[in-house]
C-alpha cells in the first residue's frame, strides 16, 4: 500500500496517523521503514577536474617533477602511488600540505571502483554537470539521485536532499535544502507554540490539526474536478503530496547529532539523519574549486583536500566514509564522486588547464550488505589522456575499437545497481546507449 | 496551396474563453465574447510551418549537427542555423532557410538540391527524394515563393483556454506586482469600466515599491550582486580613488567625532548605532547598484536599453561618499538611502570611467570574475545570457570528441568543437579588455588585448580600435541595437509577472509527448514573440508596457480550460495555468502586505523575518553565492513551513482582530470572540451561525478572491472546521481536560514592546485601574479564538494563497 492511500485510509477509519506528545512514531515509523535499500550520496567535484591528479595519474614521464608546459603533470611519473590495482596522482610530492590523495586512496583502496576514460563528450560545467549525473547531454532531464528517491520512496519529506552539484528533479520527487537546526525543530513541529520551552503548548489541538487535513483534502478533491489545466493541476498535487509526508518530519528530530559539521560533511550528516529516521533516500553534496585555469596543481591540490579530505582536516569523502562507519551504514551504503569533465593534457601559458571532456569518477559503498567489488579499476586512457574502448562484454581495455564508457552507460549500471532500472520513473528517462556495460559489481 | 489546417474541434464554446478567431480578433485584450461555432480552421503562416513541419519535425538535428553557429557546415558554407538556446532563433533561423532556398542552380533550389547530396554537399544525402520530409522542405520552398497569406499566430495553440475578466486580473495584478489587494476605489472602476480601466490602474501598482523589489529579485536571480549585502561589497572597493571607510574618516574610527545633532539626523539611537548604520548603508549602496540602476530605469520611464548603456553609476548620500563624488551629486536629503542620483566616478582622475550601466558596475564585474587565461569569458557569457536570452553552455550540448580536438592550432580559434561557443563568446569577452583579473573591477584603458584571441566586437563585426578605450559602451550600444536585446526583457518581465521561466523547446521528436510539447512551446513562443517586437517597436522599450502587455496576456491571465475541451487537447497546454509557489520574498511580502502583520521573530538583532531569514533557505530561496537556483515545487519541509505560518499567523491575526474595534477590523468584520453558534443545550442560535457563516464567506473572498454563498459546500467545510473546533475546546475547558488552556498561545502585533492597533497604527489604550477592562484579547475561555484561528490558518494555508 502506498503511503499515500495508508494515510487516507487513516484519516476514513479515525486513526490518528500523527498523535501528540511522544506516542506519534509508532505507526508513521513502521511505515517509514519500508525503504531499507541504501542510502546514495553523490559528491559533485565542482569546475571539472584535473583527473590526472587525482585517479588516472599520468605523471611527466621523467624520475624528477618538472615544470614544462607539455607536461601531462609535472610530478614525476615514478612517484606515482598505487595500492591493489588502484594508482593515484602524488600530489603531496608537489605541496607536502595536498595529502588528501595519499590519505583517502590509502584508506579506500580496497573499496575503490575507479571508472577512468568516461567520454564526456562536452566542455560546457552545466552540459557536463548534468552529463555525468543525468546519463545525457540533454538538458531538463533529471539527476539519478531523485530517480532514485522518485522510485522508491517519493513521497518521503526528504527523500532527496539536495546540497549542491546537479539537483535537476523534472518534478519527479521533490529536492529539500537543509536549515539550522533550531529551524528544522521548529517545522518538524509545526503545531508546538515554543519548541525549545519545556510546556509544548499546542497552537491547535491533535483533533482540529485533522480536522483541518480533512477540509484541507475535500477541498484539493474539489478543486482537482474543477481545475483542467494541466500546469496548476500538477502544482495543486505537488503541495497535496508534499503535505502528506509533512508530519514525519518530527521523526528527523530524533536522530540528528547535537553538532552538525560545516560544508557538505554538515549536509550528509543530516542525510544520515533522515535516512536514518527513513524519510531519505539520497543526497547531493559539492564540493567546488576544480576549474584550474590557473596553476593547476595548486588549485587542484587545495580542492581535492576539501573534496575527498585528509586525515588533519576531517573533511571531505573520507570523513564521510568515517561517519558512515560511525551509523552502522557503511554495508547500506554508496558514495559516488564525479565532476562535470577533465582538463587538457598539457598546462596553458598560467600554468592551468582548460576544459577536456575526458573524465574519471570514483565509487564505494555496499548494497544490503553486499559490497561494490572494489580494488577495481575499469576503463583506460593513453599517455596523451584520449580514451581507449573496452570490450563491451568484459570490459577489457582494447588499443583500437571497443566501446567508449560514456555517462550514460554509467548512470545505467547505477540506476541497476539502486533497483530502479525496470521502474516507471526510470523508463521515463531511457538511457540511449546501445551497450549495457556491467561497471559496477556486487560481491556474492 | 491550402494554408489551412484543422486543429481543433470545439462544437461550443464559453464565455471568456479562447476560440482561434476570437484570439485573433481581440488579440486578447478583452474576450468576453461568447462564440459559438464549429470547428475552427486556422491559417499557418510560413514561420509556423517552418515550425512544425520542418524545423522541429527534422531540420533541427539533421542539419543543425553541422550547420549550427561555428560548426563545420556553417564556416564552410552560408547556411548558418542559430541554437534553440538564443532568443529569437526561429525568426533568425526561418530567415537563414529562406535566403539559401533563394539561391538557385540549374533552376533548382540549393537547399533542396544540397539536402540530397547534390552540389557537392559536404553532408552528403541528409534526405531521400520523396520521402516526407523532403516533400515537406519542398513545401516550404514554394511557400516562400507566394505571398504569405497568413500571419503568425498563437490562437492554434492557445484555443479552449478560459481568461480571467477585468476584475479577477486586478486582483492577481495587484497580488503579484503590488504584493497586496486592490482597494475598493480600484475594484470599483474595473467592475464599471473593464479592461479599459484597468490600464490606469496597472499603471499605479507598478510604480509602487513592491513591483520595483520583484523587478530586482528576479534581475539578481540572474547576476547575484545580492550576495555582497553580506558586507563585503563595499570592501571590494579599495583603489585609492574610493573611501570604503569614509564615516570612518568623517566621524573617527569609534565615531568620536558625531554630535547629537548627527545622531538625529539619521534616525540613530547612538553613536554606536549611527557607526553601524553607515557602515550597513555605504555597502547596502554599493552593492545593490546594479539593481538599483534597472529599478531607476524602469521608474523614471527611460528606455530599457539604458541599463546596458547608461553612462553614469547610481549612489546614493552614503555609496556617493564611498566613491568620492559626494560633492558632485545634489541630494535632497543627504540621510536618505532611498534617494538614488545620477553620478560619474573616477572623473577628474587619471583615468574617466566610461560607464556602460549593469556592464561596468563594480558589483557586477566583481561577482562574476575573471581570471589570466579564462579572460573574461565568464563575463561574455553571463551578458549574454542575462541581456540577449542566449546561454552559450546550451549551445554545447551537441556531443563533441576529445580526441579530435587538435591543441597545436588554437582549438578555440580553429577546431568547429571549440569555436561553437567562442566564435561568439570570445570578442565579447575582448569588449571587457579595460578589465582583467589582477584587479577585476579597476577599468585601465591600457590594457590591450590579446592576440592569439579573436579581436574584441559583436555578431561578427569587430570593435573600431577607436572604441578600445571606451570598449563596454560599444558593446552595450550593439547589444541594445540587437533583437535579442528585447527577447531577454521580455522573458524577465515573463518571470517578474508570470512567475515561471519560459518554455525549452522538447529535443526527443520520437517522444510520445513531442506533439503537446511542441504546441505548448510554440503557444508560448509566438506569445513573447509578438509582445517582444511590441516592446521594441512600439513601446520604446518601456518596461512597464511590457509588464503591462503581459499582464493582459493568456499566459497571466489563463484561469482554466474549456470544460468541454478533448482530454487529448490538453497537452498543448502544458506551458499554461497558474503554477507559482511563492518565493520567499513575495511570501512575506502578501504576508505584511494582504494580512497587514509581519510574520517574525524577535531576537537580539531585533525583530526579523521567517521567510528572510531562517527559513529562506529551507523555503527554496537563494544565497547568490552557493546557491543560485531556487526550489520551486515544495517538498515536507516547505509544506511545514506554510503549516507552521498558518497556524502561528492563524492565532495571532485572531488576537490582533478581537483586540480592536469591529469597524477597524480587516478579517472578522462579522463576529466577536463572544458570538456562539449554539446554546448550551447544543441548539443552533441561528442569528450567531449566520454572522459566522458570513465572516467565512468574507474570508474566502479577500484572502482568496472566491465569491461563495453562505450555504455553498466550501463555506460548510469551513463551518464545520470551526464549529468542530470551538466545541471539542469548550468541552474540554469544561472537563479540565490537560493540555487545553483558556488563552490564545501566541503574541500579538506589538510596537516599542507595546500593543497596538495594526490596521490603524495607533496604540491601543490599556485602561487602568481596578476592574478596567482591557481591550487586549489575551484569554480564550469560550475557545471562539482558536476556532477562528484555525479557519484562518485553513484558508491561508491554501493552494489558492500560497501560489500565483
Amino acid at each position: 500500500m502506498e503511503r499515500r492511500d495508508f494515510l487516507k485510509l487513516c484519516s476514513m477509519t479515525g486513526l490518528a496517523v500523527v498523535a501528540g506528545g511522544t506516542a506519534y512514531s509508532e505507526e508513521s515509523q513502521a511505515q517509514l521503514k519500508e525503504y531499507t535499500g541504501p542510502l546514495h550520496i553523490f559528491i559533485h567535484a565542482g569546475g571539472g577536474w584535473d583527473v590526472t591528479s587525482v585517479c588516472d595519474p599520468k605523471g611527466n614521464g621523467q624520475s624528477v617533477a618538472t615544470n614544462n608546459a607539455d607536461d601531462m603533470n609535472h610530478y614525476a611519473t615514478g612517484d606515482i602511488r598505487q595500492e591493489g590495482n588502484i594508482r593515484w596522482a602524488p600530489m603531496s610530492t608537489l605541496n607536502a600540505a595536498n595529502t588528501a590523495n595519499d590519505d583517502f586512496f590509502g584508506a579506500l583502496w580496497q573499496d575503490l571502483l575507479v571508472v577512468n576514460g568516461i567520454d564526456m563528450a562536452t566542455n560546457s560545467h552545466d552540459v557536463g554537470t548534468r552529463a555525468i549525473w543525468a546519463g545525457s547531454l540533454i538538458e531538463g532531464k533529471p539527476t539519478v539521485a531523485a530517480l532514485i528517491a522518485a522510485a522508491h520512496n517519493r513521497e518521503a519529506p526528504m527523500a532527496f536532499i539536495a546540497f549542491g552539484g546537479y539537483s535537476v528533479t523534472s518534478g519527479e520527487v521533490a529536492a529539500t535544502r537543509l536549515g539550522g537546526i533550531d529551524a528544522i525543530r521548529r517545522l518538524a513541529f509545526p503545531n508546538v507554540a515554543d519548541t525549545n520551552g519545556d510546556e509544548r503548548t499546542l497552537y491547535q489541538s491533535d483533533a482540529t490539526v485533522e480536522r483541518m487535513r480533512v477540509a484541507r483534502d475535500a477541498r484539493h478533491e474539489a478543486k482537482m474536478k474543477s481545475v483542467l489545466l494541466p500546469r496548476t493541476q500538477n502544482s495543486m498535487g505537488t503541495l497535496h503530496l508534499a503535505r502528506l509526508g509533512s508530519n514525519e518530519l518530527r521523526l528527523l528530530t530524533e536522530y540528528l547529532p547535537d553538532t552538525i559539521e560545516g560544508g557538505m560533511v554538515g549536509a550528509v550528516q543530516v542525510a544520515i539523519a533522515a535516512y536514518k529516521a527513513g524519510i531519505c533516500v539520497s543526497c547531493n553534496v559539492s564540493s567546488g574549486g576544480f576549474d584550474t585555469h590557473g596553476d593547476n596543481d595548486n588549485g587542484v591540490g587545495g580542492a581535492l583536500n576539501n573534496l575527498l579530505g585528509t586525515e588533519a582536516n576531517g573533511r571531505g569523502a573520507l570523513r564521510i566514509s568515517r561517519l558512515l562507519e560511525e551509523n552502522n551504514l557503511r554495508d547500506n551504503s554508496v558514495v559516488y564522486i564525479g565532476s562535470d569533465f577533465g582538463r587538457t593534457p598539457a598546462y596553458n601559458m598560467g600554468n592551468g588547464k582548460d576544459h577536456w571532456s575526458i573524465s574519471s569518477m570514483l565509487m564505494f559503498g555496499a548494497v544490503n550488505g553486499k559490497k561494490i567489488v572494489g580494488n577495481r579499476v575499469v576503463g583506460a586512457t593513453n599517455d596523451r589522456h584520449s580514451p581507449f574502448g573496452v570490450d563491451p562484454a568484459t570490459l577489457e581495455v582494447r588499443e583500437t575499437g571497443g566501446v567508449r564508457i560514456t555517462p550514460g552507460h554509467i548512470n545505467r549500471a547505477i540506476r541497476r545497481m539502486a533497483g530502479i532500472l525496470e521502474s516507471d520513473v526510470s523508463k521515463k528517462y531511457p538511457i540511449t546507449e546501445p551497450d549495457d556495460l556491467d561497471i559496477i559489481q556486487l560481491e556474492a | 496551396m491550402s494554408r489551412l489546417f484543422r486543429r481543433l474541434s470545439m462544437p461550443r464554446l464559453l464565455s471568456g474563453t479562447l476560440t482561434a478567431s476570437a484570439v485573433l480578433a481581440l488579440g486578447f485584450a478583452g474576450c468576453s465574447s461568447e462564440t459559438t461555432g464549429a470547428e475552427d480552421d486556422v491559417c499557418m503562416s510560413d514561420e509556423q510551418y517552418f515550425a512544425e513541419k520542418v524545423y522541429f519535425a527534422w531540420m533541427k538535428d539533421n542539419c543543425g549537427s553541422c550547420h549550427q553557429d561555428g560548426s563545420v557546415g556553417a564556416v564552410q558554407s552560408d547556411f548558418d542555423l542559430r541554437p534553440t538556446s538564443q532568443g529569437g532563433f526561429l525568426e533568425d533561423n526561418l530567415n537563414m532557410v529562406r535566403k539559401i532556398a533563394a539561391t538557385q542552380r540549374n533552376g533548382k533550389s540549393v537547399l533542396l538540391d544540397k539536402a540530397t547530396g547534390g552540389d557537392s554537399h559536404g553532408g552528403g544525402r541528409v534526405l531521400e527524394p520523396g520521402s516526407q520530409e523532403y516533400q515537406q522542405l519542398e513545401s516550404l520552398v514554394q511557400r516562400f515563393d507566394e505571398p504569405d497569406e497568413c500571419s503568425t499566430t498563437q490562437a492554434s495553440y492557445l484555443a479552449g483556454v478560459e481568461l480571467m475578466s477585468a476584475p479577477e486580473t486586478l486582483r492577481k495584478a495587484a497580488l503579484v506586482l503590488g504584493a497586496r489587494l486592490p482597494t475598493q476605489e480600484e475594484q470599483d472602476k474595473v467592475a464599471q469600466g473593464g479592461f479599459e480601466a484597468l490600464g490606469p490602474i496597472l499603471d499605479q501598482i507598478l510604480s509602487e515599491e513592491a513591483f520595483y523589489d520583484r523587478v530586482k529579485e528576479v534581475y539578481n536571480d540572474k547576476l547575484y550582486t545580492d550576495f555582497y549585502l553580506n558586507g563585503e561589497g563595499v570592501n571590494l572597493l579599495q583603489d585609492e580613488n574610493y573611501s570604503p571607510d569614509w564615516h570612518e574618516q568623517e566621524f573617527g574610527e569609534n565615531g568620536e567625532a558625531i554630535t547629537s545633532d548627527d545622531i538625529k539626523k539619521y534616525g540613530a539611537q547612538s553613536r554606536d548605532d549611527l557607526m553601524n548604520k553607515l557602515g550597513r548603508w555605504s555597502n547596502e549602496a554599493v552593492a545593490r547598484e546594479p539593481l538599483e540602476l534597472i529599478a531607476y530605469v524602469i521608474r523614471n520611464n527611460r528606455p530599457f536599453t539604458e541599463v546596458i548603456t547608461a553612462n553614469y553609476i547610481l549612489v546614493n548620500p552614503f555609496s556617493a561618499k564611498v566613491y568620492n563624488v559626494f560633492d558632485d551629486v545634489q541630494f535632497d536629503n543627504d540621510a536618505n538611502k532611498y534617494e538614488w542620483r545620477e553620478a560619474r566616478i573616477g572623473y577628474g582622475t587619471e583615468y574617466g570611467l566610461p560607464h556602460a550601466g549593469v556592464l561596468t558596475s563594480p558589483m557586477f564585474l566583481a561577482r562574476h570574475p575573471t581570471t589570466d587565461t579564462n579572460v573574461n569569458r565568464h563575463r561574455a557569457k553571463e551578458v549574454l545570457d542575462v541581456w540577449l536570452a542566449t546561454d552559450m553552455l546550451k549551445a554545447a550540448e551537441r556531443p563533441i570528441d576529445a580526441t579530435q580536438v587538435d591543441r597545436k592550432f588554437n582549438p578555440t580559434m580553429n577546431d568547429p568543437n571549440c569555436s561553437v561557443c567562442h566564435e561568439a563568446i570570445d570578442p565579447v569577452a575582448g569588449a571587457f579588455q579595460n578589465y582583467q583579473s589582477d584587479d577585476q573591477i579597476l577599468f585601465n584603458p591600457e590594457f590591450e588585448w590579446f592576440q592569439d584571441m579573436r579581436p574584441p566586437g559583436f555578431n561578427g563585426n569587430e570593435m573600431p580600435y577607436a572604441e578600445y578605450k571606451n570598449a563596454l559602451q560599444w558593446l552595450g550600444r550593439q547589444m541594445a541595437n540587437d533583437a535579442r536585446f528585447s527577447v531577454a526583457a521580455t522573458q524577465m518581465a515573463f518571470r517578474i509577472a508570470v512567475g515561471q521561466d519560459p518554455a525549452v523547446p522538447p529535443a526527443d521528436p520520437t517522444s510520445p509527448t513531442f506533439k503537446g510539447d511542441l504546441d505548448a512551446y510554440l503557444g508560448q513562443y509566438y506569445e513573447l514573440s509578438k509582445v517582444s517586437h511590441r516592446f521594441a517597436e512600439k513601446n520604446n522599450y518601456q518596461f512597464k508596457a511590457l509588464v503591462k502587455d503581459i499582464v493582459m496576456g493568456p499566459y497571466f491571465r489563463a484561469k482554466n480550460a474549456a470544460r468541454n475541451i478533448q482530454p487529448g487537447q490538453l497537452a498543448r497546454f502544458g506551458e499554461i495555468g497558474r503554477s507559482h509557489l511563492l518565493t520567499p520574498e513575495q511570501f512575506d511580502r502578501k504576508i505584511r502586505n494582504v494580512l497587514g502583520s509581519h510574520w517574525w521573530f524577535d531576537d537580539e538583532e531585533g525583530d526579523r523575518s521567517f521567510l528572510r531569514n531562517d527559513y529562506r533557505m529551507l523555503f527554496g530561496g537563494i544565497d547568490s553565492m552557493d546557491t543560485t537556483v531556487r526550489i520551486k515545487s515544495p517538498n515536507g519541509i516547505m509544506a511545514n513551513v506554510i503549516e507552521r505560518f498558518g497556524h502561528e499567523m492563524g492565532c495571532k491575526l485572531v488576537r490582533a482582530e478581537f483586540s480592536i474595534p469591529q469597524t477597524d477590523r480587516r478579517l472578522l468584520s462579522f463576529v466577536e470572540p463572544t458570538v456562539l453558534p449554539e446554546d448550551v443545550n447544543g441548539y443552533e442560535i441561528p442569528a450567531a451561525s449566520s454572522s459566522i457563516k458570513q465572516n467565512i464567506v468574507h474570508l474566502y473572498e479577500r484572502l482568496l478572491g472566491e465569491r461563495y454563498a453562505e450555504n455553498d459546500p466550501e463555506v460548510q467545510r469551513a463551518y464545520q472546521l470551526f464549529i468542530e473546533t470551538w466545541r471539542e475546546g469548550r468541552e474540554a475547558l469544561t472537563k479540565e481536560t490537560p493540555g487545553y488552556v483558556s488563552w490564545m498561545p501566541c503574541g500579538m502585533p506589538e510596537r516599542n514592546g507595546r500593543a497596538f492597533n495594526y490596521v490603524t497604527g495607533r496604540d491601543i489604550e490599556i485602561p487602568e485601574g481596578e476592574g478596567a477592562e482591557s481591550p487586549i484579547f489575551d484569554g480564550d475561555p469560550d475557545y471562539t479564538g482558536r476556532a477562528w484561528a484555525a479557519v484562518l490558518a485553513f484558508i491561508i494555508t491554501d493552494f489558492d494563497f500560497v501560489y500565483e
